[in-house]
């Protein structure tokens, strides 16, 4: 299994300028997923993502708050409109700290 | 759903609203989602906010996705976990506030444990 905090930004096709283009994102990580006893979630820190950001050409166009009801290893799909070249950027953090980057260059056509 | 919109309305979304969802999850540990809504994107008129829930996980709100119009294109996707059979929703808010939502009934064969 790859170490926690692998990230792979992945755009679909090669996008023209002005077009809107999809792309995903995937985190290898737990997601560790809240343990109950008797019915009642067990207390403790949970290790899992809380909240991703997606930012192209140094500008934050989505952000999404996350809960434990994400699978393991997350993955987001997305859309952004291609203005200009650029990074796309995707940080991943989690409950406890940890910040996770990927990026992807784009080169519209 | 009282506690995260109140009192407002909530329009039925179905003209608007693609949500994408396996009608039977074989493990409810990984179920591939994906919501589309209808929306120029633009300034004047685009999603802020894509709220996705399911009425039987111990915590309902899975996630909430917030966009911009440099998104330009109101989708999102992504892998859910679900305790149960039941309902998914998705809720789109647009950036006037008007809120618009989608049911989808899932069967989940094996749970996706105590999420």
């Amino acid at each position: 299994m790859s170490p926690i905090g692998e990230v792979k930004v992945r755009v679909s096709g090669s996008p023209a300028r002005g077009s809107v283009a999809r792309a995903r994102a995937l985190l290898i990580h737990p997601n560790e997923r809240v343990e109950r006893k008797d019915g009642k979630p067990v207390d403790r820190n949970y290790r899992f993502v809380n909240r991703v950001v997606v930012s192209y050409a140094g500008r934050d166009i989505a952000e999404f708050d996350t809960s434990t009801s994400i699978g393991e290893n997350p993955s987001f799909g997305f859309a952004f409109r291609v203005t200009e070249p650029g990074t796309l950027k995707v940080t991943f953090f989690d409950t406890h700290g940890g910040r996770f980057e990927g990026a992807v260059e784009v080169k519209p056509a | 759903m009282q506690r995260l919109f109140g009192r407002r309305p909530l329009r039925d979304g179905a003209a608007l609203i693609a949500l994408e969802l396996p009608l039977i999850a074989e493990d409810g540990g990984n179920v591939a989602m994906s919501v589309e809504v209808k929306s120029p994107m633009t300034p004047q008129s685009h999603v802020r906010a894509i709220y996705v829930l399911s009425d039987r996980n111990p915590r309902p709100l899975n996630a909430t996705f917030l966009l911009t119009p440099g998104s330009g294109q109101a989708y999102v996707a992504t892998s859910l976990r679900l305790a149960d059979t039941g309902d998914v929703r998705a809720v789109a808010e647009m950036q006037d506030g008007s809120l618009f939502m989608v049911t989808r009934s899932v069967r989940v064969v094996v749970a996706g444990c105590a999420i």
